[in-house]
């Protein structure tokens, strides 16, 4: 009977262990996932020289539906900047999860996550 | 000696035994693996970014080249003028300084160095060919190597410091295709 409550306990401890660490890789793997939608946003600027209203909103919604929120994207508006010169994509968000506060308690976090690279414009502006 | 066989003998075992034999497992098999296995994660998203900024500072050194440089054909003025945009966009993404030393929040843990950076165009290459790093390269492309020092996360980093030292370079070669529809 000792050994089955010992090996219970133990068992929900290396349990709670295992989805402790495993929570861990959460925000690490959304911050992956903004980082190759903002990657492809700040290719297309580069293409389009700038950021476009249609891209700004694509982003928008992207990142909204991988579960961040309030979503801060600045980017250079298109059309200002000659071939070569510097365009920059700053994205801030924020994304709730929940991390182990004790072995058998969890609290909401939040963390601020933030993309922000510098390319320039390939475009030849006429 | 019959006590110790009596113990191998007993079925039920004994209660401290297990406890002891599966604090064990945890200590030195679970979290261990578990580490291993978050510190190489952690690694390949640090490696991710560092690429990203990269292969954004290979497009951005090609874009930037004046027209009237890149019509001289003259490999000197291009690579010069290429260096200067690839080292400025690099440490803007990388959060460096001008002379490639890191500032607060960068991923980098001390000066960037840029072993390689060269450009395939059809000017200078007959393509395919072979880079440094073993990659065919078909296309004109950007083709750059750096070594970036970082700092190890959980166990590698007290193993490090065991031996003394702080930080592991971490060789990114990345090799950026250009555009065509320029």
């Amino acid at each position: 009977m000792d050994n089955i409550i010992i090996f219970s306990i133990i068992t929900v401890v290396i349990i709670s262990l295992i989805v402790g660490i495993v929570w861990m890789f959460v925000p690490m793997s959304k911050k992956n996932a903004m980082d190759i939608e903002c990657r492809k946003t700040l290719l297309k600027m580069e293409n389009d020289n700038g950021l476009t209203i249609t891209e700004e909103i694509n982003l928008q919604n992207k990142l909204t539906s991988l579960g961040f929120k309030e979503i801060t994207i600045t980017g250079t508006p298109t059309f200002t900047k000659k071939k070569g010169e510097e365009l920059n994509l700053k994205v801030e968000v924020k994304y709730d999860y929940r991390s182990f506060k004790s072995m058998f308690t969890t609290e909401k976090t939040t963390s601020t996550m933030v993309y922000d690279r510098t390319i320039t414009s390939r475009q030849v502006v006429k | 000696m019959i006590e110790v066989k009596d113990m191998i003998k007993n079925n039920k075992g004994s209660a401290t035994a297990h406890v002891i034999a599966l604090l064990g497992l945890i200590i030195f098999i679970i979290l261990p693996l578990f580490a291993v296995v978050m510190e190489r994660y952690i690694l390949y998203n640090k490696v991710n970014i560092i690429k990203d900024a990269v292969d954004v500072a290979n497009l951005a050194s090609y874009n930037a080249i004046s027209t009237e440089d890149a019509a001289k054909n003259d490999a000197a003025i291009r690579l010069n003028s290429e260096i200067t945009i690839y080292k400025n966009i690099l440490a803007k993404n990388l959060k460096l300084k001008a002379d490639m030393t890191p500032e607060g929040n960068s991923i980098a843990e001390g000066e960037v160095v840029i072993d390689e950076l060269k450009a395939y165009l059809h000017i200078n290459t007959t393509f395919p060919i072979t880079c440094s790093q073993g990659n065919s390269i078909t296309r004109p492309t950007m083709h750059s190597v750096i070594k970036v020092p970082i700092k190890p996360m959980l166990f590698r980093r007290v193993i490090l410091s065991a031996i003394g030292k702080d930080v592991i370079y971490i060789k990114v070669h990345v090799d950026t295709e250009l555009p065509i529809n320029n």
